[in-house]
């Protein structure tokens, strides 16, 4: 009998396990690949499979696929979308720039790849998104750092790791070899907060066609050219803009890496490394976090009260969680604010660090009452946006919590109470006073 | 000082991509990643991968290594496939067959799969091919290859797709006689293929389909012992396909790959030339020589040849350098020829290289002989002549004040704008074989600003005798530096693709002081990324309280009448004995008493309700005791 029953045991928990298992490997989720055509499928296979061995269910179509729908009965269809067709003219079936566009405003995540040829459409896209797609024919073209391999107008460049963005958690490690990017480039506005610039070109670079004399400004010039640039909407959707198909090739992923006129020469380059931490990061598999609970008391209480008073201390805990490997574990971080907030922050103060992902403020309430939040507005590059706020109520002190015994106010005291005692006194002696008339006439 | 500076003159050859004949040929580096992506796939738990990864090793001639685990995974796939998967079947049957030395034995009813399947007229023709080769594979002859011919013709009649042509010509190479009718279907399927770019040739599905249809063709061409319809222009461009195609991953992809470039090698029709360039893109004027190699697809040599430079067009104007003249062969390697570009010399840019073939003896298999193309270009060097760098007024009323700088030093003297100012840099490129001015592509200064090290950067522009001016109103362009007033370095930016020393340099250091800013600019859009200042809130102050002495020196000035009054009290003596012995009197001085007690306490601890409820009790009993007694008070003064 007890046999059997750990028997069964043993079984739900194999079962557990197992359901954990689909439900990780689930996942990554629907994908939605769009082509210019199938070669590209096999040209870029280690990219897509590196997505499907994540788990990511990949639907390749062709871009002008007369029925490409994204879109079924109010419901989306794919919770991701990669482009890589950079000379589709007009995208097929239902699917179209704002269609592309909702999808983005509605949660959904892209990957997009131009080349120097690539379409307006994909322009059109790009500049919803916030970036500038140089015109047809443009390269990148740098004259001092362009690989070995480069076909003869050095615009097969070499962009050292040290170019990206300073956002491990967007672009992995910068230890690794010098990318391998050809293709066109992008600028963005420099006053969008929201646009990420992941790589860089080198200042020697430009944009240009390589074919043309420079007849005026390139489009693209010096550290201003993007090579890869990124949006993380206010919705936390995020966009991730290649100028180069190419540099999700498996030839870039393979191929090794020299600059011309001697450079130090590398087996293979760092593109597969950026172009997996970049699709872990645009279909947010890394970079996302999350509140697991928040709470807050009076120091050395344990619950929260209804209500807090003026210049109490309080105890403010936040809990947060990132994923990782499609786990929750707890979020690392030493930069983490709390504010407290009545229309404006009356204290901002960093969390201190506790062990279990929990983050811990102490203060103290300021003298003024009102309804206060506690206010956690966490927003790093690469991290998803970390809103939690909390609402309590600070209240006057009541009036037997004032000072009690002031020094100053002692004479009041004492004068109502030394009049009270005469009063008390004086009655008496002023009803009961026998007057003693015999002896006092006798001394007149 | 003039600075002329004499440097080597380059020459650097590139591949070009239009041609007639191939372009690509598999290289040893090709073959080692298709055969670690081989092994890898041995790992597979698919009899198919498997397989296809078996079959790509024996290809490349290469060792099969975990043999026990892979004659396991094939005896698990055949127990475990139904009746109608002939393919699998024929996946285990071959696996097995290659091996050679695996252990223990198939099962017996496998053989009768297969055979049923094939005598089945349900079976469409790729599973008909697989039956056939299991079948092949175990040693067997199928039975009525005439039936199975019949079989095939109806089949293909219904449905003449690729993938069914593909299979139908293999298959049909197999049958002999028998299958004669499918040499006529090959015309059908090669018309179907797509053209790219006027250099590709591929059929839709990729390289498996095209691999499939086009080695079938050939081999269905050898069975009949008739050459195949396909051209030798159409056999050029479907191996460009095939040779573009060799970064493939999947297993079957790459068999297919090495099979049909095996196919296109060795087959006794058509032979692919290919003309590559074998030498590094960047020659030195040391040796201005373009290597070529001449190779079929597999990088074999093709025997002796004469080759021949048609022509050197230059691609910018279309002037023919070079005709007609042959490359030597090399010594020591009998596919590489070389060409001597010396007399194009000082002559920069690209140069298109038509090449033609001749094999010295004449083979008629031989194709994409003419017209092989190749692009190299001359690289040139380049000199800075003159170079002036000074400032002027921005209204033009003054010559600027110009001063000389020597590449590759640095200016040694200050350069001092502000916003009424102009600051202007003059300079000439020469080449420096042919001493003439010319222009580059490139010609950006840069100004750095050595605090932060923002860069701003602008386009010199040449003038008709190509001479290159920088010109910039400081006061019109301080937003493009975001008034930031200070030191700047100037860098100047030569760069082309024809160029062997494109350069960066470092000219000299300015310093620009901008008109201050309407407000202040916002120099981190970012900042919202970042931590926020700490905000610490500032309590009121307690307000000043008067010193404790005063405040006790009043204590006692208060107390003073009360003291006085017992005092004087005792002094004259108080006579009392008018307390009536009443309980009245008693209670209503005990009540005052308490009424002031509970004032006490009121201040001390209780609440104004509390206190309330309290009086009242005891103000009652007070008011009527005094009522009481006061009415007897009077009563006795009356009487008196």
């Amino acid at each position: 009998m007890a046999a059997l029953r750990s028997g069964v045991v043993l079984f739900l928990a194999g079962f557990l396990a197992l359901a954990a298992n689909v439900q990780l490997a689930s996942a990554g989720g629907n994908t939605l690949v769009l082509l210019d055509n199938l070669v590209i499928k096999e040209t870029h296979s280690i990219f897509f499979k590196s997505l499907s061995d994540r788990g990511y269910k990949l639907n390749f179509k062709l871009a002008d696929d007369a029925n490409l729908n994204i879109k079924k009965y109010g419901e989306y269809l794919y919770e991701h979308i990669v482009i890589f067709a950079p000379s589709v003219e007009e995208f097929g079936g239902t699917l179209s720039v704002e269609a592309l566009t909702e999808f983005v405003d509605d949660g959904g995540n892209l990957l997009v790849a131009g080349s120097s040829s690539s379409s307006d459409i994909l322009r059109e896209l790009a500049s919803e998104c916030g970036f500038e797609v140089d015109e047809e024919g443009a390269s990148v073209i740098d004259h001092l750092n362009y690989d070995n391999n480069d076909k003869g107008k050095h615009t097969l460049i070499v962009a050292e790791a040290s170019s990206l963005i300073n956002a491990p958690v967007i672009v992995g490690t910068k230890n690794i070899p010098p990318l391998l990017f050809e293709g066109t480039g992008l600028v963005a506005d420099k006053e969008n907060p929201l646009v990420l610039h992941i790589l860089t070109a080198s200042s020697s670079a430009y944009s240009y066609n390589p074919d043309q004399a420079i007849k005026e400004y390139p489009h693209a010039v010096g550290k201003n050219t993007l090579l890869i640039a990124a949006l993380q909407a206010r919705n936390s959707a995020r966009v991730v803009f290649s100028g180069s198909l190419f540099f999700f090739s498996d030839e870039a992923f393979n191929s090794p890496v020299q600059k011309a006129g001697g450079g130090q020469l590398h087996k293979r380059s760092g593109n597969q490394e950026v172009a997996t931490a970049l699709s872990k990061w645009a279909f947010k598999e890394t970079g996302v976090i999350r509140v697991k609970g928040v709470s807050h008391h009076k120091a050395g209480e344990k619950n929260s009260p209804a209500a807090y008073t003026i210049t109490e201390d309080m105890v403010y805990t936040i809990e947060i969680e990132k994923l990782q490997a499609g786990q929750w574990v707890p979020f690392d971080a030493d930069d983490i604010q709390l504010e407290f907030v009545r229309i404006d922050p009356f204290i901002r103060k960093n969390l201190a660090k506790k062990p279990g992902g929990k983050y811990e403020a102490r203060f103290t309430i300021p003298d003024v009452y009102g309804v206060f939040q506690l206010k956690v507005d966490y927003n790093r590059i690469g991290y998803t946006h970390l809103f939690s706020t909390t609402q309590v109520s600070v209240r006057p002190l009541e009036h037997t919590q004032y000072e009690r015994f002031i020094p100053s106010a002692f004479p009041y005291y004492f004068s109502a109470f030394s009049m009270m005692a005469g009063v008390f006194l004086f009655s008496i002696v002023f009803l009961h006073y026998k007057e003693e008339p015999s002896k006092s006439k006798k001394e007149q | 000082m003039r600075a002329v500076w004499l440097l080597v003159l380059g020459l650097a050859a590139v591949l070009g991509q239009k041609s007639q004949s191939s372009t690509d040929f598999l290289t040893p580096a090709d073959r080692l990643r298709l055969k670690s992506s081989l092994q890898s796939a041995l790992d597979s738990n698919d009899i198919t991968a498997v397989h296809y990864a078996v079959l790509g090793l024996n290809l490349l001639k290469e060792k099969v290594a975990k043999t026990e685990d892979i004659c396991k995974l094939a005896l698990s796939a055949a127990t475990a496939s139904g009746p109608n998967s002939s393919p699998v079947l024929y996946h285990v049957v071959d696996t097995w067959k290659l091996l050679a030395n695996c252990q223990g034995s198939l099962p017996s009813n496998i053989a009768k799969d297969l055979s049923s399947a094939l005598e089945s007229d349900e079976t469409s023709i790729p599973n008909l091919y697989f039956a056939y080769q299991g079948l092949v594979s175990l040693g067997q002859t199928p039975k009525d290859v005439s039936k199975l011919a019949k079989n095939l013709q109806a089949a293909i009649k219904k449905d003449d797709s690729l993938l069914n042509l593909g299979y139908l010509f293999h298959l049909a190479a197999l049958l002999g006689n028998n299958g004669k009718f499918a040499f006529d279907r090959i015309e059908d399927a090669i018309v179907q293929a797509d053209e790219v770019d006027g250099k590709i040739l591929q059929f839709e599905g990729g390289i498996s389909i095209t691999a499939l249809l086009v080695s079938g063709a050939y081999k269905l061409a050898a069975a009949n012992d008739k050459k195949p319809p396909i051209s030798g222009d159409q056999v050029t461009k479907f191996a460009n396909f095939f040779i573009s195609r060799k970064s493939v991953q999947s297993p079957k992809g790459v068999y297919s790959l090495l099979e049909v470039l095996q196919t296109l090698t060795s087959n006794k029709f058509h032979q692919p030339a290919v003309v590559t360039l074998a030498s590094s893109s960047a020659l030195t004027a040391a040796a201005p020589q373009v290597s070529v190699r001449v190779s079929d697809l597999l990088g074999r040599s093709l025997g002796p040849m004469s080759v021949t430079l048609d022509t050197a067009t230059r691609l910018a104007d279309g002037v023919v350098e070079m005709a007609k003249v042959n490359l030597a062969a090399q010594q020591g390697d009998s596919t590489l020829y070389t060409l001597d570009l010396t007399s194009a010399k000082g002559k920069r840019g690209f140069y298109n290289l038509a090449l033609s073939l001749k094999p010295s003896k004449p083979d008629e298999k031989l194709v994409g002989l003419s017209g092989a193309q190749i692009q190299v270009k001359i690289l040139g060097e380049v000199s800075v002549d003159v170079a002036e760098i000074g400032t002027a007024d921005a209204d033009q009323t003054t010559a600027p004040k110009l001063n000389k700088v020597n590449y590759p030093s640095k200016a040694t003297f200050a350069i001092d704008a502000d916003w009424h100012q102009r600051l202007v840099m003059k300079f000439t490129l020469k080449d420096k074989t042919s001493k003439e001015p010319i222009a580059v592509h490139q010609a950006f200064v840069k100004l750095v600003n050595v605090a932060n090290d923002n860069e701003v950067i602008f386009v010199a522009e040449p003038d008709s005798g190509k001479s290159y001016r920088f010109d910039l109103d400081v006061g019109a362009r301080a937003s493009d530096f975001q008034h930031q007033s200070g030191k700047y370095r100037l860098e100047l930016l030569v760069g082309d693709a024809v160029l062997a020393n494109s350069f960066s340099w470092q000219v000299a250091e300015a310093s620009l002081t901008f008109a201050p800013a309407a407000s202040a600019p916002e120099l981190d859009f970012h900042k919202v990324y970042k931590p926020k200042p700490e905000i610490k809130h500032l309590f009121r102050e307690p307000e000043k309280r008067p010193p404790a002495t005063v405040s006790t020196l009043f204590t006692g000035l208060i107390c003073v009448p009360l003291l006085l009054l017992l005092i004087l009290w005792a002094r004259i003596g108080v006579n009392i004995s008018n307390f009536p012995l009443s309980l009245y009197a008693v209670g209503f001085h005990l009540g005052l008493g308490g009424i002031f007690g509970l004032f006490g306490i009121f201040w001390l601890q209780l609440n104004m309700f509390q206190t309330l409820k309290y009086l009242l009790g005891i103000g009652t009993v007070t008011f009527l005791c005094g009522n009481k007694m006061l009415a007897k008070l009077a009563q006795n003064r009356r009487q008196r």
